[in-house]
């Protein structure tokens, strides 16, 4: 069954430059919270991450929302590993039960402090914010050649306890930091 | 080439059997084979779908996040998989997303997915399999697997079928050779023992019986319809024989018949000769004491006359014709028995002449009667010149002897042909006789009439048997005082001898 979001997604993967910057820049966060439901599908969260069975996975935006209403439609009645997906817009203090966290472009000046308060909880952290990675997030999206792509950190995610799929890993650019390797 | 029928039955069984064999060696090959395809497919189709499953797991990531080269990365890894061929990956619009192809690989790739699946065509197995990522649909993969591992496995199976083939026609032959003996070898003794029987025509030789199968009772049958042939050459050899023993005891009783024929023929012959040679010594020997009383009595007669009175001369005259009477009496008697040993001597005859010169000489002798031949042109006769004659004599003198006291005596000589024969016959006037005693008319020393004819009863006699020995035969016929007419057959003689021989 195909599904018109990741229909979308498809097209969107070839979208060109003709277009207006506005919409190159919308198309571009289409894909980019089409990548952020596909994290979540890839990745594995520990138990101890869930308050109870029924609990959902959260994806939250840290920030100025980037993706207007499309990461809401992408997510929007899906569910993974029998848990139901939400989108949330919390502020600082409230990302405790936030599975993925994506960190706006506008939190940059606070990178540090929000990484701190993530901490080592088992959260998938997601930003487009230039060195990210290296600086501490686990999936930092960049440009290649207009295509979006992403830079992995998996020791930190182990770290996190969370399980990466191997495809993921293979689909990713591999940023070997933390305790077992030095940071670029 | 030959026809199956005209073959001989150790061929034909050999064709049989190995014919049999072969089909029933090719039919399990093929059937195995099938099965053997069939279980081929199988596994093929469930080596590719699990080889399609792998890698569809394999590129969930790649098709979620769009990066074909990832796709193809991870197709490539059916680099070691000699058992396919080609691959591909279509996103959910149904575009091509990653392919993969070995080098040896020819064909285009499908420009949209099909059912999912499988598909058969002659160069490979085509399959098309869903990638689903949470459960939702993400693309689908095309596998390529060509069928050169079918086609491998069929031509090894072929090999391996045709060596079976090959050993399973081999030991069919041998086989074969064993068993066919129990069927050609009674039919070959069956055939030789007929042909054994037809060369040498021997009934008695039996073909030996092996077995209780349809040549066996073939073989009984055979020895029956021989002893039913060996039965009816018996019974015909004994017929025949039969017939020829009969033949001879006919032939024998034939030649004894003839035997006594000719014993009794040459015992009546001798009696015959026995008899007349008696008759002529009688008769010859009757004429000396005859000649001696008629001698003596004339000598009486002219010596003693003068004394005799009337009467004893009356009584001499009486002996002397007495013994002159009976000295004619002897002469005919001579003349009849001289008649059985005289040879004929057959030539064309004028009868009318030789009569009319008998009837001279009669009107001699009698010139006091005057006597009339009134004769018709006669057939001239084959006869015997003398004997005829002698025929014609009697005949024409009985006429004038039996004539009446009175008057002209006319005679009557006729004859015509008839056939082979010639019919004469002499009619008169005379005292006739009765037709009683017609039977006795040709006997010797009959007489019809009295003392008032003189004769000997010899004459019609001699006729008799001169015709007899002719062949030919004599009638009579006639009343008393109507006179009578004799006939007699004689054979007829051809004109051109007459011209020859006429008679003086």
């Amino acid at each position: 069954m195909v599904t018109p979001r990741i229909a979308f997604f498809a097209i969107a993967l070839t979208v060109t430059g003709t277009l207006s910057a506005q919409t190159v820049a919308d198309a571009e966060y289409r894909i980019k919270a089409v990548f952020l439901f596909n994290f979540v599908q890839f990745v594995e969260w520990p138990p101890n991450a869930f308050a109870n069975e029924n609990a959902p996975l959260a994806l939250c935006v840290l920030g100025t929302d980037p993706f207007g209403e499309s990461l809401d439609q992408v997510v929007a009645g899906e569910s993974v590993q029998n848990r139901r997906l939400v989108v949330r817009r919390p502020n600082i203090t409230e990302i405790d039960d936030c599975h993925l966290l994506f960190v706006s472009k506008s939190e940059q000046p606070r990178l540090g402090e929000v990484l701190q308060h993530v901490g080592s909880a088992p959260v998938l952290t997601v930003s487009d914010i230039d060195g990210f990675v290296t600086r501490g997030g686990t999936i930092g999206f960049y440009l290649d050649r207009k295509r979006v792509r992403f830079e992995i950190s998996p020791s930190r995610a182990q770290t996190r306890g969370l399980k990466m799929s191997s495809q993921l890993l293979g689909l990713g650019k591999i940023h070997h930091s933390g305790p077992k390797g030095g940071g670029p | 080439m030959r026809r199956l029928r005209d073959l001989p039955i150790r061929t034909k069984l050999t064709v049989a059997i190995i014919v049999t064999s072969t089909v029933a060696l090719t039919l399990a090959a093929i059937v195995l084979a099938a099965f053997d395809m069939a279980v081929i497919r199988r596994a093929m189709i469930r080596d590719t779908t699990v080889m399609a499953d792998v890698i569809a797991r394999n590129t969930e990531a790649a098709l979620a996040f769009g990066d074909p080269d990832a796709a193809r990365k991870t197709l490539g890894s059916l680099e070691s998989e000699v058992h396919v061929s080609a691959a591909c990956l279509y996103d959910t619009d149904g575009k091509l997303f990653a392919e993969y192809a070995r080098p040896d690989h020819v064909g285009t790739f499908p420009a949209k997915p099909g059912t999912d699946g499988h598909l058969f065509d002659s160069q490979k197995l085509a399959l098309f399999r869903p990638i689903t990522l949470n459960k939702k649909r993400i693309g689908t993969i095309y596998l390529e697997a060509p069928m050169k591992r079918l086609h491998d496995r069929l031509r090894d199976l072929a090999f391996i079928g045709m060596l079976v083939l090959a050993g399973a026609f081999l030991v069919a032959l041998a086989l074969s050779r064993r068993m066919q003996a129990p069927i050609a070898v009674p039919l070959l003794a069956l055939t030789n023992t007929s042909r054994a029987i037809t060369r040498r025509g021997d009934f008695t030789i039996r073909a030996t019986r092996v077995g209780d199968d349809e040549i066996g009772e073939l073989t009984s049958a055979f020895n029956q319809m021989l002893d039913v042939l060996a039965e009816r050459e018996r019974a015909l050899r004994e017929e025949i024989a039969e017939r020829q023993n009969a033949e001879a005891q006919v032939a024998e009783l034939n030649e004894r018949l003839e035997a006594r024929v000719r014993e009794r023929t040459a015992q009546l012959e001798r009696a015959n000769q026995e008899m007349e040679s008696f008759s002529y010594t009688v008769s010859h020997d009757l004429r000396a004491p005859l000649r001696a009383v008629d001698g003596y009595s004339r000598l009486l007669e002219e010596d003693h006359g003068h004394v005799l009175d009337d009467d004893a001369k009356r009584l001499l005259a009486v002996v002397r014709d007495e013994a002159r009477r009976m000295g004619v009496l002897i002469d005919d008697l001579l003349a009849f028995s001289r008649l059985s040993g005289q040879t004929l001597r057959p030539s064309p005859l004028n009868l009318g002449t030789m009569a009319e010169d008998i009837v001279r000489e009669l009107r001699r002798s009698q010139p006091e009667r005057k006597i009339d031949l009134k004769s018709t042109e006669l057939p001239p006769a084959l006869a015997d010149g003398a004997t005829m004659r002698q025929v014609l004599v009697n005949l024409l003198s009985n006429a004038v002897k039996y004539a009446k006291a009175e008057g002209e005596i006319r005679i009557e000589l006729g004859g015509r042909t008839d056939g082979d024969m010639n019919a004469y016959w002499v009619r008169d006037e005379g005292v006739g006789f009765d037709m009683r005693y017609v039977d006795k008319i040709f006997g010797v020393f009959q007489r019809l009439h009295g003392d008032e004819f003189e004769g000997t009863g010899v004459g019609l006699a001699i006729v008799d048997r001169i015709v007899a020995k002719h062949g030919g035969e004599v009638r009579a016929e006639g009343a008393p005082g109507k006179g009578a007419c004799f006939h007699f057959t004689l054979p007829a003689a051809t004109s051109q001898l007459l011209e020859l021989e006429e008679y003086p």
